[in-house]
């Protein structure tokens, strides 16, 4: 006797999770059979609520930031500081850097980083369109908040070689001890990042 | 000192072997796990105790079968690296000859687990030096998809660990020189001298540049540029600490070269006491394992003598043979092995 299977439905609902990132087959079976208890209303709103995820949200057709018209929110307020641009591999990544309320200028999303072993060029990535932006010479200064491995560190020095005759200064964000933390919990390769970049007092 | 006596194929590096799995998790003697369960099993358990006062004792445990499980005093470690050198071990094993006359791929292995047992911070740069080097020569295979631009870029990140290895490679080298010294003397008797040299095989760009870190950093950029034509045509990076090759000189000639078997033995047991004692000025001398298997049978009898005294000023040691050398004197614990056990 074949092994009883779900049914169809139930199925098709499971693959779908199981693509996302962190969903195994048996996580996606439990999600998939808690949505069958919603009420049907809720089903229904959360299938419009996906619906409407591709077709009100899009990327801003300046920076790459989520948004819902042409332009994110970010690049039409007009109490931004013009000046400034940060430079950042993913969009989520805008989102912590403005919980930071520290930063009041621009952003540009890259798409990702240089990642010659999967076979990510500066072609895959949105330079060209970083490349028209600072072109305009609005820009005084680029800030480049690429992650500091390996990877990001290489798409930083590319971005500063590559925008090097532009006259604005770049930037690369400082890495090291996180504020407020217990120095005895930094691992060995923080603290050896923070002594390097350690400053005059 | 404990000596392992029995006769061939009884389990006398066997015994070694775990005590070495215990302190790295990997073997001396091959790479491939399977190769250390014992045949048909698929999987093996290793328990250790370990003594040091005046730390408190430490139960070690390892079980690999599905899967590696790790344990420190019954709790389990998920890191390795908490697990690795909660006990230093030092082996004078037959394969050390590597060291003098293998490929210098093996050379180098022991440069890196050398230094990384010496300084935590070596590790890092070797892993993210070999990851840029891996996207290096991806991008050069692929010259369409990555302009030259490309690659410059990451030769800025290849560069700066680059330097940090190079750096560390010098001053081991320079640091095991000065013990080796002593060592030479005392094991060879006469006056010679066993030296290492490391060579960077960067040719005339950094065989002159004597190593403050700004300059190094000029030579390896100028290396990566010079050679850029040909890396492209033969699609990998041809300079760098991945082509670097440690020499082992006795009286200025290249052992590998004009050695005779004795002289190469004796010098890789130069290296291995060397590092000992560099070890030993950076931890409590006590905390030391040394696993010796069978490599006197090449010396000559006055060596032999002069490596069983060198040997005997150590810590704990385990000594693999057939019979007691005869050199052997002094008063030691003996184990009889037989048949894969301990008799009493």
């Amino acid at each position: 006797m074949a092994a009883t299977q779900y049914p169809q439905a139930l199925q098709h609902v499971m693959s779908f999770f199981s693509r996302l990132p962190g969903v195994g087959r048996r996580s996606a079976e439990r999600l998939a059979l808690a949505m069958m208890a919603w009420p049907e209303q809720q089903t229904e709103q959360f299938g419009q609520a996906l619906l409407e995820l591709k077709n009100k949200v899009r990327p801003c057709a300046v920076c790459g930031n989520y948004a819902e018209d042409e332009l994110c929110a970010i690049c039409q307020d007009p109490d931004r500081q013009r000046g400034v641009l940060c430079v950042v591999e993913q969009a989520s990544q805008i989102i912590v850097l403005e919980n930071s309320g520290s930063y009041k200028g621009l952003y540009h999303v890259l798409g990702g980083k240089l990642s010659p072993l999967s076979g990510k060029g500066p072609e895959e990535l949105r330079i060209k369109e970083l490349a028209v932006r600072l072109r305009q010479g609005e820009i005084s200064e680029m800030i480049i908040a690429t992650s500091p491995d390996v990877e990001g560190e290489a798409t930083a020095h590319y971005l500063a070689q590559e925008f090097a005759a532009l006259p604005m200064t770049i930037t690369r964000i400082a890495s090291g001890v996180p504020a407020g933390a217990d120095l005895n919990f930094a691992d060995a390769a923080t603290i050896t990042m923070a002594l390097s970049g350690r400053h005059k007092l | 000192m404990n000596f392992l006596i029995g006769n061939n194929g009884q389990g006398k590096t066997n015994i070694l072997e775990a005590v070495y799995y215990l302190a790295l998790l990997r073997s001396f003697r091959t790479s491939v796990i399977d190769d250390l369960c014992q045949w048909p099993q698929n999987s093996f358990v290793l328990h250790g105790l370990l003594e040091s006062a005046p730390n408190p004792p430490e139960t070690l445990a390892v079980s690999y079968g599905s899967e590696r499980r790790l344990l420190i005093n019954d709790a389990p470690v998920y890191r390795a690296s908490d697990f690795i050198n909660r006990f230093l071990c030092v082996t004078f094993i037959p394969q050390d000859m590597d060291l003098v006359c293998g490929p210098p791929a093996q050379r180098r292995r022991f440069l890196d687990i050398a230094i990384s047992q010496l300084d935590a911070g070596y590790l890092r740069h070797l892993q993210a030096y070999y990851e840029a080097l891996k996207s290096r020569n991806a991008m050069l295979k692929a010259p369409d998809k990555f302009p030259p631009a490309t690659i410059r870029a990451y030769d800025q990140v290849l560069v700066k660990h680059a330097v940090a290895i190079e750096l560390a490679r010098r001053n081991f080298a320079v640091s095991m020189n000065a013990i080796l010294v002593e060592k030479s003397r005392q094991l060879f008797g006469e006056q010679q001298l066993v030296i290492l040299k490391y060579l960077s095989r960067l040719g005339f760009f950094l065989e002159s540049c004597e190593g403050d870190e700004e300059e190094l950093t000029k030579a390896y950029s100028h290396g990566l540029q010079h050679g850029f034509e040909r890396d492209l045509k033969s699609g990998t990076t041809n300079c760098g600490p991945h082509r670097a090759e440690l020499n082992c000189l006795l009286d200025q000639k290249l052992l590998h070269k004009f050695g005779s078997q004795g002289e190469m033995r004796m010098a890789s047991l130069a290296m291995r006491f060397a590092l000992l004692e560099l070890i030993r000025c950076r931890q409590n001398p006590d905390d030391v394992v040394i696993l010796v298997d069978d490599v006197i049978g090449e010396l000559d009898e006055q060596r032999r003598v002069n490596f069983i005294n060198e040997l005997s000023k150590s810590g704990q040691i385990l000594f693999a043979c057939t019979r007691i050398p005869r050199e052997f004197t002094a008063s030691a614990q003996v184990l009889k092995i037989r048949g894969g056990k301990i008799e009493d």
